[in-house]
């Protein structure tokens, strides 16, 4: 058995906390910064991505023959889920290298371990975050009247989502150090996570074309109910459908208590191999 | 306060996922190589390290230093035994960890900062004082990719120099910078241990060691081999390394020959020889020695400058020959076919080492005619009579003591 016992004079726990919080947004911010320093477009680049996509689905959609309504309807059906969806897979695709790329810290100095995918999830975030407002006026000028209590549910979705993502990304960490191949495998993952998910198409049309066994499969995947849950509360002005979201509730726990607890552990002994 | 400020009692350390033994064998089988090394980096390493006290590290390559500054320093646990730390720990290992090359040397101070365990604020506070360390000026405001590495390692010290830790561990880190900007950095750490600060400094400079540390542990393929104050310990490990090392070193630095030559001429052999001309690579301290450079010309060379220069293993020149024209009383002389060029030095003036003899022959206008550096190799022996000689030379000297 070993210990390993550090004791320090005259720092309080509120001091240990406010340490932590600096380094927490000094590397979100080194992220943040260093991707954008020498393009020209910058931070527009996070808006533009999942604008594309948007326009990409729906031409599928009316290609493929999923029409509904018209064309804002499915601009706003592929939009107000493609947003949350590309937090979530840029945030696994972040938090997943993230490990590695900080190798160089982990190896020499004790931080708080944890921080390094959580940084990652936190810089898929700012992505999110200028995204959200191109959300905001679309979901104003295009969408259907606004429902404010069905608004607070989006907290909730976001928290779950976020969990969801911390959980696979540090899974994907853990694992990475050891073997590259799930960090480069991680891309591919979540590119097909994407086709499993409710984004080109809605949750109705996927069980139009699914058996019964099959629905029930696919409901497995935690991402349908919060996907939904956020195309209720955006597109169609309502309250997510709370059967729904509650399929999603113990996948997202489970992923992220199991990703937290091998993270934890595994952690330790990064420095060993890195 | 009456406890040390690092305690560490029966540390030992092997690298890698703890695996259980029975697993470890099918899990090697099934993952073909992943490391999962059996052998112990440190055995039952037990130590101290009281307050205002300097302890270093010495052993060769691989003796388990750097795992020993890792397991204090917090980042990877030990298998078994304990580690206790009394105070902030500051680890000056690698100080670039965490440099963003995209980034002004602004951001990364407060970047490296709070790696180092600050706030945003207590970095602020003490900015100025970091900024002025440095001596980067106008530059903090550029990006670090643009920096040079020397720049790189000043920005590095800057914050690591000024942040009051209790536990400093450094890791061979002072090898980079200029002279004047490392000064600097040795003045700093002596005021730190002075007010209170425990030092552990890890490095392959036994002179460095010596210097800077009272107590020395001496590590051997985890073990600590001996231990006790700075200099008898450095004195073993000058015995025991400099005849282990001879023997490996001596052949390393030989097959290190590079030789660039004009054509002209060739070096045939340079040997080191005593007095009664033996040739011979192992010389005590204070003997005299010759170099001998045997040399075939194919041209008649007129004229020539002959050097010859010694380096010690660090590459360091400690000193060189040269026979310039003006030098030679006839007023011309030439190197053609076979012959021999000697050198002889009364006194051996370095101190127990290995080192390597370079030749030059350069035309009367300056052209290169003929170099090579690691032609040959010597050894200066340990000599227990000389034990009182630290650095790089000897000098003989005369003394006065007036009551």
């Amino acid at each position: 058995m070993s210990s390993y016992v550090i004791t320090t004079q005259n720092i309080t726990n509120s001091r240990r906390i406010r340490r932590f919080l600096s380094l927490l947004f000094t590397l979100a911010s080194r992220d943040i910064r260093s991707r954008y320093r020498r393009s020209v477009l910058g931070p527009i680049w996070s808006i533009l991505q999942p604008l594309i996509l948007m326009v990409v689905f729906t031409l599928l959609r009316s290609l493929t023959g999923l029409r509904e309504g018209g064309v804002t309807t499915d601009l706003m059906l592929t939009y107000t889920v493609l947003v949350p969806w590309q937090f979530f897979s840029n945030s696994i695709n972040r938090a997943g290298p993230s490990v590695i790329g900080n190798g160089s810290i982990m190896r020499k100095i004790r931080v708080p371990r944890e921080m390094f995918p959580v940084v990652g999830v936190m810089t898929a975030g700012f992505d999110f975050a200028m995204s959200a407002l191109v959300l905001t006026g679309m979901v104003i000028a295009l969408g259907e009247p606004v429902n404010l209590l069905a608004l607070l549910w989006l907290p909730v979705l976001m928290i779950m989502l976020t969990l969801l993502a911390l959980g696979v990304g540090m899974i994907i960490a853990s694992f990475g150090v050891y073997r590259r191949d799930f960090i480069l495998a991680s891309g591919f993952f979540t590119q097909i996570w994407l086709y499993a998910s409710p984004i080109i198409y809605t949750l109705e049309e996927a069980q139009g074309q699914l058996s019964e066994t099959w629905q029930t499969v696919y409901l497995l995947n935690p991402t349908v109910g919060i996907l939904e849950g956020f195309r209720s509360v955006l597109a169609d002005g309502t309250a997510p459908d709370l059967d729904l979201l509650a399929t999603s509730v113990p996948a997202t726990l489970i992923f992220f208590l199991l990703g937290w607890g091998i993270y934890r552990y595994m952690s330790q002994y990064f420095a060993d191999v890195l | 306060m009456s406890s040390s400020a690092i305690e560490v009692n029966n540390v030992w350390k092997r690298y890698g996922l703890p695996i259980p033994e029975g697993l470890r064998k099918p899990l090697n089988r099934l993952s073909g190589k992943i490391a999962m090394p059996d052998q112990w980096a440190l055995q039952d390493v037990s130590f101290k390290v009281e307050r205002g006290d300097a302890l270093g590290i010495i052993g060769r390559n691989g003796a388990g230093k750097s795992t020993m500054l890792k397991v204090l320093a917090g980042v990877t646990p030990a298998t078994r035994g304990t580690v206790r730390m009394h105070g902030t720990i500051f680890p000056m290992i690698e100080l670039n960890a965490g440099i963003n090359p995209e980034l002004t040397g602004r951001e990364n101070i407060y970047l490296l900062g709070t790696i180092m365990g600050f706030t945003t604020q207590e970095i602020s506070d003490r900015y100025d004082v970091i900024a002025d360390f440095t001596e980067l000026e106008e530059w903090l405001e550029k990006p670090v990719w643009q920096y040079s590495s020397g720049m790189k390692a000043r920005l590095g010290f800057g914050v690591a120099m000024n942040i009051d830790a209790q536990i400093l561990l450094i890791d061979e880190v002072l090898a980079v910078g200029d002279l004047p900007f490392k000064k600097k950095c040795y003045n700093r750490l002596e005021a730190l241990t002075n007010e209170g600060a425990a030092v552990v400094f890890v490095s392959h400079n036994i002179r460095q060691v010596e210097r800077l540390c009272d107590h020395v542990i001496y590590l051997k393929k985890g073990e600590i081999i001996l231990a006790g104050d700075s200099q008898t310990v450095c004195q073993e490990y000058n015995i025991r390394a400099v005849r282990e090392y001879q023997e490996t070193i001596s052949e390393e630095l030989s097959d290190g020959a590079v030789i660039r030559s004009s054509g002209e001429m060739e070096l045939v052999r340079v040997e080191t020889l005593d007095l009664t001309g033996r040739v011979t690579e192992t010389f005590n301290p204070g003997d005299p020695f010759k170099i001998r450079i045997c040399y075939d010309a194919h041209e008649r060379i007129e004229n020539p400058i002959i050097g010859a220069n010694i380096m010690t293993s660090e590459m360091i020149k400690l000193t060189n020959f040269q026979i310039v024209p003006s030098m030679v009383e006839q007023p011309f002389y030439a190197l053609e076919g076979e012959g021999v060029i000697e050198f002889t030095i009364p006194h051996m003036p370095f101190n127990p080492d290995c080192y390597t003899v370079g030749v030059t022959i350069r035309s009367e206008n300056g052209r290169r005619i003929i170099s090579g550096q690691s032609l040959a190799t010597f050894c200066v022996e340990y000599d227990p009579d000389y034990a009182t000689r630290l650095g790089l030379v000897h000098l003989d000297f005369s003394w006065d003591l007036n009551p």
